[in-house]
């Protein structure tokens, strides 16, 4: 009787000790919320990113919380970071920078490395136009993870059934129209020219891809904006293509973010303006010779640079040295050059730095697919202007919404070219005045 | 247990209350519903009554600026064509819907072998999410790969992308609409219609009246009371439940054309962290709901026949 | 003759409707049933495939509809059975108590019949935030504890109970709440079945609130689930996306049926009010 109370009592306490350590091993990880916008293929990359950093850092666990589209999940980490309970790290469209940078409630990246730590980070191994376009002053506030520029996509099985030369793709938007019209007149497409992200593509890139400022004050960075430029004969000139384009049935308007790739990709559309992001699961999906091009210009306008696209990472406030010291470890490992080779290989974005970008090169990776390099010596040789930095405007998640419904408003042949540019013009700088009134 | 007044209550003595020596258990009986509608109900109503009177801003400021969000709502073009937008589709989904759901009902009271078979297919989708229903007409409208586009190519030569155009695209959510709230509607009519005595209908007929005339003159005001409820019922579906449909099909556009109140608010309040310009939109919605529900209980007493 | 013509353009005619109201759903269980390569064809393919349980097992696994469904499932129990509850109780303090302020208590339920979500729905998650709910289970619940219908059913109910009956049970020495769980409750029981079918479907459907309350991949509704199934940068596997639709459709269903005949009174209720 005794000896089995005993056995228990001491059973009892080995399971306690058990229990203890197992719990204070459990409360050596350190927890990383991560909060992202990625889906379906892109999804699984992090996925495989974030769990192949788990397995090699023991002591560090990163969690992946969908936060839904870009739009949504940069209004979930502000008004989670309003209320107390932001994620360790947000994944916030490349657009949106002003309005994290303002809120205070970020902990810029370049505090997280040497010399304000003791990690220490290469920060001239990441390529010049991504780092230029994030950089304030210099320094980088947050790691560009997924980084991607605009490109134009065109179905070289169309092109050759339509008595054009698949590899040589328009290069102007009078070359793209002449295109598309033989090809519809040829009946080998259902649709013409199609494009996903209206603003993002056709005003974001565009603009600075044409020489031409976006925004007043240096596009926002030498003092708030307060004017955009979307009035000016440029975006003029590119709206009343839109709609002529849609009035001839040469433009078919598809939806906002990527609603338009379905067409593409099962061959039933001929153009397809998009960025590099989604590169390999169109060609993993097409069933056709997929072709990439530089974004068309307009004749007349100056040789400019695209926009970079995608999303960057964001660091919150309010955690402990520990964890910002696991957070920086993770984020640093994204830029390593397995990692971002792997992401590049299995999405299409831009490898981040200089020595992945060289061993892609070494291995003959481009040689493989051009398809990959495409957007790449877009960027690479473009000239780099001052009109071609980052959109600095807060309440850019606003502002977005509203310049893809007028560009909705023209391509539905709703409201002239320059009515709606107009109205998106009184709105926007509404908008802008409105969050200079509340940032003080 | 100690049980005073042994006595049995007269109705007119205390109206019905037939504890009066518990003077303490209702307030405990009570205490769970009171917090919940006040915490929950209450407060936050006033809550967007305050906060439609100010500027916040994402992360909590407050400027006043009275009734500028008003001001906002009735004459930006963007949002007036918000409301007057929700005006039409409820009327059009409440209008047409009940008219359709009507005459399938009339249909379905036939007697005919096996109409069991056909009420119950033509109503059991009551129990199917308007999610759900946008998710199906989503497939269904798709502009690659949907029958209806399909259908209505091969009937009309017409190619419809309702993603390019305003009308269309307005045209599928008042559609979708309609379909989604059939199920429901057919059956509230079909149980009154049942109701409605035979006898009634049979004197009816052997006075010689035709079917036409037994319908309209008869049938038709007997059942006014359910075709009030289900008035009032689309027009509330309408302005809020119809949410998902905006949200997975159209997102509101293309342009506004799609933007009705209850999605604006959304995205204004959601989206673009403008908490007090979407407080007023609620007051708005409030607004509309509250004069349906007076107008309901002002009608329920007149124009409603019962048998 | 004629009427033979007659019964024949009536069956004619339900067939055609049935048809029109009926594509929709019926082109969803196709779709569901095809293959991807099925679903790619145009003109569109009206042939059921095989996969249907493919379908069934992909939508399941990426969408995690297990944990979906019993998220839902909870959710709209507690709220139905939250409602239920609060409104026995407040109808019973109503119809057989005196208390001060009994009025005014009547008429701040009442007043919540013309409260619906969207008008407080603002300040409703702020307040959410401030409690620290957000993605919770108590977010998704009680701000819809209140139901004026309810309340105003039970009321009716217990009103048409003779007075006898409660003081044979008060001089029987039976507790207030004694009589109320004891006796009354089970009297309302087809109030309270028809109420459970009709609020649970009701809560089961909520979409927009579980949309802005939750965030977390475990607190997710089937709903919101579903939406997650169509990819925002990837051409959409309409298979096993209305693979999901079939499963999700389901539960209230099921319920419907089981609990047909209440339904149909809890149908006959609503419009009462």
């Amino acid at each position: 009787m005794l000896i089995s109370k005993k056995l228990k009592l001491m059973a009892g306490i080995l399971a306690f000790a058990c229990m203890i350590a197992i719990g204070s091993a459990q409360a050596e990880v350190v927890q990383v919320e991560f909060l992202h916008a990625m889906s379906g293929s892109k999804l699984a990359v992090t996925s495989g990113i974030v769990k192949s950093f788990n397995e090699t850092h023991p002591g560090i666990n990163v969690n992946l919380v969908y936060g839904g589209s870009y739009a949504e999940t940069t209004t979930k980490a502000i008004s989670r970071s309003a209320s107390g309970n932001a994620p360790n790290i947000a994944q916030v469209e490349a657009a949106f920078n002003r309005d994290l940078i303002d809120s205070g409630k970020i902990v810029p990246v370049y505090k997280l490395f040497a010399p304000h730590t003791k990690i220490a980070f290469n920060w001239d191994s990441l390529i010049d136009p991504i780092r230029s376009y994030y950089a304030i002053d210099g320094k980088m506030w947050s790691i560009p993870f997924n980084s991607s520029t605009g490109m134009l996509y065109y179905n070289k099985n169309m092109f050759k059934a339509a008595g054009l030369d698949p590899n040589n793709p328009p290069r102007t938007f009078k070359e793209l129209e002449e295109a598309a019209r033989k090809a519809l007149a040829a009946g080998v497409c259902k649709m013409g020219i199609t494009t996903s992200w209206p603003a993002w593509i056709m005003l974001e890139n565009m603009i600075p891809y044409n020489g031409q400022w976006f925004a007043n004050n240096d596009n926002g960075h030498s003092a708030p904006p307060t004017e955009v430029y979307l009035t000016g004969d440029f975006v003029m000139d590119l709206m009343r293509y839109l709609s002529r384009w849609s009035k001839d049935g040469l433009f078919t308007y598809l939806g906002r973010e990527y609603k338009a790739l379905p067409a593409f990709a099962t061959g039933k559309s001929l153009f397809l303006f998009l960025s590099t992001s989604t590169l390999k699961s169109i060609t993993k999906k097409a069933n056709f010779d997929v072709g990439t091009a530089f974004l068309p210009r307009i004749e007349g306008y100056p040789s400019g640079r695209s926009t970079i696209g995608g999303a960057t990472l964001y660091v919150f406030k309010g955690f402990s040295d520990k964890e910002n010291e696991a957070t920086a470890t993770f984020l640093k490992y994204i830029t390593e050059p397995t990692t971002t080779i792997k992401w590049h290989k299995g999405t299409g974005y831009f490898p981040l730095t200089n020595g992945a970008l060289e061993s892609l090169h070494h291995e003959g990776w481009f040689a493989e697919d051009s398809n990959y390099l495409t957007a790449l010596l877009e960027l690479l040789t473009s000239p780099k202007i001052p009109q071609a930095s980052s959109p600095f405007l807060g309440n850019f998640v606003q502002i977005r919404d509203i310049l893809d419904s007028y560009i909705e408003e023209v391509v539905t042949l709703k409201l002239t070219p320059e009515k709606a540019m107009k109205k998106a013009k009184e709105e926007v700088e509404k908008v802008l005045a409105d969050y200079a009134k509340l940032v003080n | 247990m100690k049980v005073k007044n042994r006595q049995p209550l007269s109705r007119h003595d205390t109206r019905g209350v037939v504890f009066p020596q518990h003077k303490i258990l209702p307030f405990f009986l009570i205490l769970g519903p009171v917090a919940i509608v006040v915490l929950f109900f209450i407060y936050p109503t006033l809550s967007s009554l305050r906060l439609s009177l100010f500027t916040v801003g994402r992360f909590g400021q407050e400027v006043w600026i009275g009734l500028d969000n008003f001001a906002s709502i009735f004459l930006e073009s963007k949002y007036r064509s918000s409301l007057l937008l929700s005006i039409l589709f409820s009327s059009a989904v409440t209008l047409i819907g009940l008219f359709l759901s009507l005459g399938i009902a009339t249909l379905l009271t036939q007697r005919l072998k096996g109409i069991g078979v056909f009420r119950v297919f033509l109503t059991w989708t009551y129990a199917i999410s308007p999610a759900i229903m946008a998710t199906i007409w989503l497939l269904f409208m798709d502009p690659a790969t949907g029958l209806l586009p399909y259908v209505v190519k091969e009937v009309t030569g017409l190619q419809v992308h309702w993603t390019a155009s305003s009308i269309v695209a307005f045209v599928v959510i008042i559609l979708t609409a309609i379909w989604a709230r059939l199920g429901y509607n057919t059956l509230f009519f079909l149980i009154a219609l049942r109701r409605v005595s035979e006898e009634l209908i049979d004197a009816a007929n052997i006075d010689g009246a035709s079917t036409w005339t037994t319908f309209w003159k008869i049938k038709f005001p007997l059942i006014s009371p359910v075709t009030f409820f289900l008035l009032i019922m689309n027009t509330l579906f309408s302005l809020y439940w119809v949410f998902p449909i905006i949200d997975i099909m159209t997102h509101g556009g293309p342009g506004r054309s799609t933007s009705l109140l209850i999605y604006t608010l959304f995205i204004e309040g959601f989206r673009n962290g403008r908490a007090g310009l979407a407080s007023a939109l609620s007051i708005v919605i409030f607004s509309f709901v509250a004069i349906i529900t007076i107008v309901q209980f002002k009608l329920a007493g007149k124009k409603v026949f019962y048998q | 003759m004629t009427i033979w013509y007659k019964t024949a353009a009536k069956y004619v005619l339900l067939v055609f409707v049935s048809l029109i109201v009926g594509a929709p759903v019926i082109y969803a269980l196709i779709v569901a049933t095809q293959s991807i390569t099925q679903i790619m064809a145009y003109p569109p393919n009206l042939i059921p495939g095989q996969q249907f349980v493919n379908n069934v097992i992909k939508a399941w696994e990426s969408s995690n509809m297990g944990r979906l469904l019993v998220n839902s499932s909870i959710i709209a129990s507690s709220i139905a059975c939250g409602k239920i509850f609060l409104a026995l109780l407040a109808a019973f303090a109503i119809t057989y108590f005196k208390f001060r302020g009994k009025q005014l208590f009547f008429v701040l339920i009442l007043i919540t019949h013309m409260l619906p979500l969207a008008v407080r729905i603002v300040p409703t998650y702020r307040l959410m935030a401030t409690l620290g709910w957000i993605d919770t289970y108590f977010a998704l619940i009680f701000p819809f504890l209140a139901s004026a219908t309810s309340l105003l059913l039970f009321r009716q109910l217990f009103l048409t109970v003779p007075l006898s009956l409660a003081d044979a049970a008060r001089m029987d020495g039976v507790s207030p709440l004694g009589y109320l769980f004891k006796i009354m409750v089970p009297l309302s029981r087809d109030t309270i079945a028809a109420l459970f079918v009709v609020e649970f479907i009701w809560a089961w459907n909520e979409y927009l609130w579980p949309l802005i309350v939750t965030d977390s991949p475990n607190m997710r509704v089937v709903q919101v689930g579903i939406k997650l199934l169509m990819p925002t940068d990837a051409v959409p596997d309409w298979n096993i996306i209305m693979a999901g639709v079939v499963i999700s459709l389901l539960t209230p269903l099921i319920i419907l049926i089981l609990l047909r005949n209440q339904f149909l009174k809890g149908l006959a209720l609503q419009e009462m009010k």
